[in-house]
C-alpha cells in the first residue's frame, strides 16, 4: 500500500513541491487519515502500532518518492510525536497525541539556537516561572516545520545554574500561543517544500501542566528523542540511496556509448557494485536496529551507526548516479539532482556526523569503562 | 452419408461413441460471422485427420449454404445455441474468440476444460485431446494448455487467419431446430452519463500515440491527435513536443517524464534519443514513424516506417 | 447482502524475465500479485461495503493468496476466506468454481459475486461466467463489462462501458459480475488496518479443501498446462518503405494484428 501511495501520488507531485516550496495541502490530509503521521505509535493513542520497524519502512518508502514531504513527516513523528510519547504524561499524551498521529496538528522540535547547535546544552531559551506558568523568551532556528507546526516541542532552560543537565526543562508549546512567531520559510539547497524557519519566543506563557516529562530533566528527554530518530533518518537515507541505484540501473541498460550499452563498461559496473553493497549494508543495520529498538534493547549506538553510514552512503550512491546519468544527472528536468541537493542535509541536522562519531566513540569506550569527555 | 454408416464402416458402435464431431459455434453478427468462418477450415481440417464430421451451429438459416461450403457435414440453425449444444453429445466445441461467454457457459454446463483466446488449434490424433495456448502476460509468452475431459473446448482467436477454401460443390445436412431463444436475466436499460475517475496516469494507458518535432507542426499535431481518438489512445510526446507547447509536462515521455508501457507505442516524428527511448522500454510494439532514415527511433521499434508522418495519417485515417 | 470477492494471485511480472532466445522463463524472486482487474472488483464491492453491505473476499492457494487476503482485509473487506491449499496455486477455471460454489454455502450464501473480467497470468476469465452457469445466477455480459454496482432492494443495476459510452443494465441478486480492469481507483488501506491484520491471526479464516466437503474429483483438473510457448524475439527496425499508400497500408495492417 505505501510504495503504491508513494508511487502514485508523492513522486509525480515531488518536481512541482520542490520547484515551488508548497506542499499539496489535500495530499497532507489524505495521508494524515491513512495514518501516516502516526505510524509507530500505539494504537491507543490514535497511531497506526507498526512500531519503529513499520516507522522505517515509512520513512525508507518515502524518501523514496518525495524527500521533502519525508522530511515533514520525519520532523513531525521521529522527533516532535516522539517526544512526547516517550516521556510525556498520560494526560499531555492524551491531549495532543490523537490529533498528532491523525495529522490534524503538526509537530516541531525546537531544539537548536543560533548559538547552539552541536553544543545543545548551550541553549539560551529562558522559562522563568510566574504563577502557575512558564514564560518562554528566546528564540530558536532551523526548526523544521516550524512555520506549518501547530504543536512545538522545545527545550528551554529554566535554572541557568546547573547548566543542561538538571536545568533544562522540556515544554510543549502551542503556535496559537501569544508571543509565538515563526519565521519566514527559509530558502535551502534542497528540501524545498520542507518549511524550515526561527521561532521568536516573547514572553510565552505556557501553562505548567505542559512540561513534558520532568522540569530540569528536558536535556535527558531530548536526547533519548534525537537517538531515536536516528534509526528513522538512516531509513530514510537508504531510501534516497535505493532510488539512485534503481535510476542507475534503467539508465546504464538504456544508454549506448562507443557502440554499446554503458552496462557494459567496468567502470559503470564498479560504481553499481559498490553503491548496491553499501546499500545493502545500511539495510542490514537499519532494520536490526529497529529491531532492537522495537524489542527493549540497547540501541544508542547502533542509532548512531545509522544516521552515520546513512547519510554518507546517500550522499555517496546519490553523487554515483548523477556521474553515471552524465549531463542528464545535473538536469533539472531529471529527478536525480533535487535527490543530490536534498541529500546533503542529511549528514548534518538531527546530530552532525561529527556528535555521531562521537557518540559512537563515547558508547563503544564507555564499554570498556571509559567515560570521555566530550 | 449418414454418421450411422460411417460408424459402421469404420467398425465403431454408433451407440457407444458418445462424444463425438467437432462442432464449431458461429456468431450472429454479419462481420463476425464472416471472420470466424476460417474456423470452420481448421475444423474441416482436424475431422478429416480425425475420421469424423464438421457440425456448424448458426443462427441465420442464410448462412447455412455457405457454412457448407466451408467445410461443414452439418448445419443447425437455432437461435438457443447453449441449450441446443447441451442436448447434443459434442466432443470437440470450437468458437471464434468474441463468443468468450458463450463459450465459459457451455463449457460448465457440460462439464469441459476450455482453452480461450488461443492462436492455434490441435487435436492430437491418438488422445483426440485439444491443445493450445493462452496468452499471459500481455503477450509475454503463452501457456501450453491440453484439454483431455471427454468434452474439449476452446475459444479462438481467428483474426489474420486466412479465409478458408469455399466448395460449392459440398454437400451437406441443414438441421433448424425450434427452440425457442432464451430471455437474458439482464435487462438493457439504457445508456447513463457516467464519467468514469478520470486518474488514470500516462504511465497505465494501453496505446500511446506520441509526436515530436518531425511531426510536422500544428498540422501534423492536429491529425496525430486525431488518430490517438480513432485508436482510443492517450496523446502524448516527447520533449521537443513539449517544448514546442503541443503537450504538458505530465504527457512528456522521456526519463526526466513519464515512463510508459504501453501495449503499442504510436511513435510519430520522434527522432529518439536516449532521454526518451529509456522511457519506452517497456513498450510491448513500437512503431515509429520518422523521415529521417538514420533515427535512432528506428533501432526501437518494431516497425519502422521511413516518410512524412503528415502525409501517411493523411492516408491512413480515412481508412481507420 | 453479502457481496463475495473473488482474488486471484499470480506471479508478479516484476519478479521474473521472460527470455525468448532461451525459450525459459527466469523467476527473481518469489513475488505474487492479485490481478488487477480484482482488485477493482473488491474497490467496486468495498464501495457498496461503505453502503453497509457485507464484503466478503476469498483466495485459493498458499501462503501468497493469505497476503491478498490480509491486504483486503485491512483495506475493509469485513471477512476473508483462505482456501489453503499449495497444490490448487495453479488451479484451472474449472475446479475454480467448484471451489468458490462451496465458500459461497460456507460463507451462508451470497447476493452479489465480484471478481475482474480479465487475469494476466493465467487462463481463469473464463471463471465469472462459469459461475454463473453453475449457480444459475444472472450475468452481466455481452462485450460490456461492469463497472459500477449500485444495489436497491434486489435489484442490482450496473454500470457497463460500451463502444464509447455508458449503458445502465438490471437484473436481480444473486448475480455474477465481472468488473473490468481500472474501472475504479482501489483504495489505500489505513496504516492503523494494516498493522491489527498483521498481528491478528484470525484475520484470515483459514479452511482447507476437505472442510469445504470437496472430493478429489470435484478438483480434478479440466485443462492440463502443458508446457509454455514463447513469442519470437522482438526484432527491431523492420523498415517499411514505399509510396505513402502503400506504407498506409501496411500501416492499417500493423494496427489491425
Amino acid at each position: 500500500m505505501l510504495r503504491e501511495f508513494c508511487e502514485q501520488e508523492l513522486k509525480p507531485r515531488a518536481k512541482e513541491v520542490d520547484r515551488t516550496g508548497r506542499q499539496v495541502p489535500a495530499l497532507l490530509r489524505w495521508m494524515g487519515e491513512l495514518g501516516f503521521f502516526g505510524i509507530p505509535f500505539d494504537q491507543k493513542y490514535g497511531g497506526a502500532g507498526a512500531g519503529e520497524v513499520g516507522y522505517c519502512i515509512l520513512m525508507q518508502e518515502l524518501n523514496r518518492a518525495c524527500p521533502s514531504t519525508a522530511t515533514i513527516i520525519g520532523a513531525h513523528i521521529g522527533i516532535a510525536a516522539m517526544s512526547l510519547y516517550l516521556d510525556g504524561s498520560e494526560a499531555l499524551k492524551q491531549k495532543y497525541l490523537p490529533d498528532l498521529c491523525a495529522g490534524r496538528t503538526i509537530g516541531a522540535f525546537g531544539l537548536t539556537e543560533p548559538n547552539a547547535g552541536s553544543d545543545a546544552a548551550g541553549i539560551q531559551l529562558r522559562a522563568t516561572l510566574e504563577a502557575d506558568a512558564y514564560c518562554l523568551n528566546g528564540q530558536k532556528l532551523w526548526i523544521t516545520n516550524g512555520p506549518i507546526a501547530d504543536v512545538v516541542m522545545v527545550l528551554a532552560v529554566t535554572d541557568p545554574s546547573l547548566g543542561a543537565r538538571g536545568g533544562a526543562t522540556c515544554f510543549v508549546v502551542e503556535a496559537n500561543t501569544p508571543g509565538f512567531a515563526a519565521g519566514q520559510p527559509e530558502r535551502k539547497m534542497g528540501l524545498h517544500g520542507s518549511p524550515t524557519s526561527l521561532l521568536n519566543f516573547d514572553a510565552v506563557r505556557v501553562p505548567k501542566a505542559n512540561v513534558l516529562g520532568e522540569v530540569g530533566l528536558g536535556f535527558v528527554t531530548f536526547m533519548k528523542t534525537l537517538d531515536i530518530g536516528r534509526v528513522s533518518l538512516g531509513a530514510a537515507t537508504l531510501g534516497g540511496a535505493e532510488e539512485a541505484l534503481e535510476a542507475s540501473l534503467r539508465w546504464v541498460k538504456a544508454r549506448s556509448q562507443f557502440g554499446r550499452a554503458i552496462a557494459h563498461m567496468q567502470s559503470v559496473q564498479f560504481m553499481l557494485a559498490d553503491m548496491a553493497t553499501e546499500i545493502e549494508a545500511l539495510r542490514a543495520l537499519v532494520y536490526r536496529t529497529a529491531w532492537l529498538v522495537d524489542n527493549g534493547q540497547p540501541f544508542v549506538k547502533e542509532a548512531g551507526m545509522c544516521k552515520l553510514l546513512g547519510s554518507e552512503t546517500a550522499s555517496r550512491c546519490i553523487d554515483r548516479a548523477l556521474q553515471i546519468h552524465g549531463a542528464l544527472g545535473i538536469s533539472r528536468e531529471f529527478a536525480l539532482e533535487r535527490g543530490w541537493r536534498d541529500a546533503r542535509i542529511a549528514e548534518i541536522f538531527e546530530g552532525t556526523n561529527e556528535i555521531q562519531r562521537i557518540v559512537i566513540a563515547g558508547e563503544l569506550l564507555h564499554e570498556r569503562g571509559v567515560r570521555i569527555r566530550p | 452419408m449418414d454418421i450411422a454408416d460411417l460408424s459402421a464402416g469404420l467398425g465403431e458402435d454408433a451407440e457407444g461413441a458418445a462424444y463425438s464431431d467437432i462442432w464449431v459455434v458461429l456468431p450472429s453478427e454479419a462481420g463476425g460471422a464472416l471472420a470466424a468462418t476460417a474456423l470452420l477450415g481448421e475444423a474441416r481440417r482436424w475431422a478429416d485427420g480425425l475420421g469424423c464430421y464438421v457440425h456448424a451451429v448458426i443462427r441465420l438459416e442464410a448462412l447455412a449454404a455457405q457454412a457448407i461450403a466451408l467445410g461443414a457435414d452439418r448445419v443447425h440453425v437455432t437461435l438457443d445455441p447453449l441449450g441446443y449444444l447441451t442436448s447434443q453429445q459434442p466432443e470437440f466445441v470450437l468458437l471464434p474468440s468474441n463468443l468468450f461467454f458463450l463459450a465459459a457457459e457451455l463449457a460448465q454446463r457440460l462439464g469441459a476444460g476450455l482453452i480461450t483466446d488461443t492462436p492455434t488449434v490441435e487435436i492430437d490424433i491418438d488422445t483426440r485431446a485439444l491443445r493450445g495456448a493462452h496468452a499471459v502476460y500481455n503477450g509475454d509468452y503463452a501457456q501450453v494448455l491440453e484439454v483431455t475431459t471427454p468434452e474439449k473446448m476452446a475459444t479462438v482467436d481467428v483474426r489474420g487467419w486466412p479465409a478458408p477454401y469455399a466448395d460449392a460443390s459440398r454437400t451437406g445436412e441443414v438441421i433448424v431446430s425450434d427452440r425457442p431463444e432464451v430471455v437474458d436475466a439482464v435487462n438493457w436499460v439504457g445508456p447513463i452519463a457516467y464519467t468514469p475517475p478520470a486518474w488514470r496516469p500516462l504511465q497505465k494507458a494501453h496505446t500511446i500515440v506520441a509526436v515530436g518535432r518531425g511531426v510536422g507542426g500544428e498540422a501534423g499535431v492536429a491529425l496525430a491527435r486525431k488518430l490517438a481518438d480513432a485508436l482510443n489512445a492517450e496523446f502524448a510526446g516527447d520533449r521537443s513536443a513539449r517544448d514546442s507547447g503541443w503537450i504538458d509536462a505530465a504527457h512528456e515521455v522521456g526519463v526526466t517524464g513519464q515512463e510508459v508501457a504501453p501495449t503499442l507505442y504510436f511513435a510519430l516524428g520522434i527522432l529518439g534519443d536516449t532521454i526518451h527511448n529509456a522511457a519506452i522500454a517497456g513498450a510491448k510494439r513500437v512503431i515509429a514513424v520518422h523521415p529521417n532514415p538514420d533515427a535512432p527511433i528506428f533501432k526501437v521499434a518494431d516497425v519502422a516506417i521511413v516518410g512524412d508522418p503528415a502525409e501517411i495519417l493523411k492516408k491512413l485515417l480515412p481508412q481507420l | 447482502m453479502n457481496i463475495l470477492v473473488l482474488l486471484r494471485v499470480g506471479r508478479d511480472p516484476a519478479s521474473f524475465t521472460v527470455n525468448r532466445k532461451a525459450e525459459r522463463i527466469f523467476v527473481h524472486r518469489d513475488e505474487w500479485r492479485t490481478a488487477p482487474a480484482d482488485l477493482n472488483a473488491l474497490e467496486a464491492a468495498l464501495v457498496l461495503g461503505d453502503a453497509g453491505h457485507m464484503v466478503m473476499a476469498v483466495a485459493i492457494g498458499g501462503a501468497e493468496a493469505a497476503v491478498a487476503l490480509r491486504a483486503a482485509r485491512a483495506m475493509g473487506a469485513a471477512r476473508a476466506v483462505w482456501v489453503q491449499d499449495d497444490a490448487l496455486r495453479d488451479i484451472d477455471a474449472g475446479p475454480m468454481v467448484a471451489v468458490v460454489q462451496r465458500v459461497i454455502e460456507h460463507i451462508g450464501g451470497a447476493g452479489l459475486v465480484l471478481m475482474g473480467a480479465e487475469v494476466p497470468h493465467a487462463d481463469l476469465a473464463q471463471v465469472a461466467a462459469r459461475l454463473a452457469a453453475a449457480q444459475g445466477w444472472a450475468f452481466v455480459e455481452e462485450d460490456a463489462h461492469a463497472v459500477q454496482v449500485e444495489p436497491a432492494g434486489t435489484a442490482l443495476t450496473v454500470t457497463v462501458a460500451a463502444g464509447q459510452g455508458f449503458h445502465s443494465v438490471q437484473t436481480n441478486e444473486p448475480a455474477v459480475v465481472a468488473v473490468v480492469e481500472d474501472a475504479n481507483k482501489p483504495r489505500y488501506a489505513p496504516a492503523a488496518n494494516i498493522v491489527r491484520v498483521y498481528n491478528d491471526p484470525g484475520a484470515v479464516e483459514r479452511v482447507s479443501t476437505t472442510d469445504l466437503g470437496l472430493a478429489e474429483e470435484a478438483l480434478a483438473r479440466l485443462v492440463t498446462r502443458r508446457g509454455e510457448r514463447y513469442p519470437p524475439e522482438r526484432v527491431f527496425g523492420q523498415v517499411v518503405d514505399g509510396s505513402t499508400e502503400e506504407v498506409a497500408r501496411q500501416l492499417l495492417r500493423a494496427l489491425r494484428a
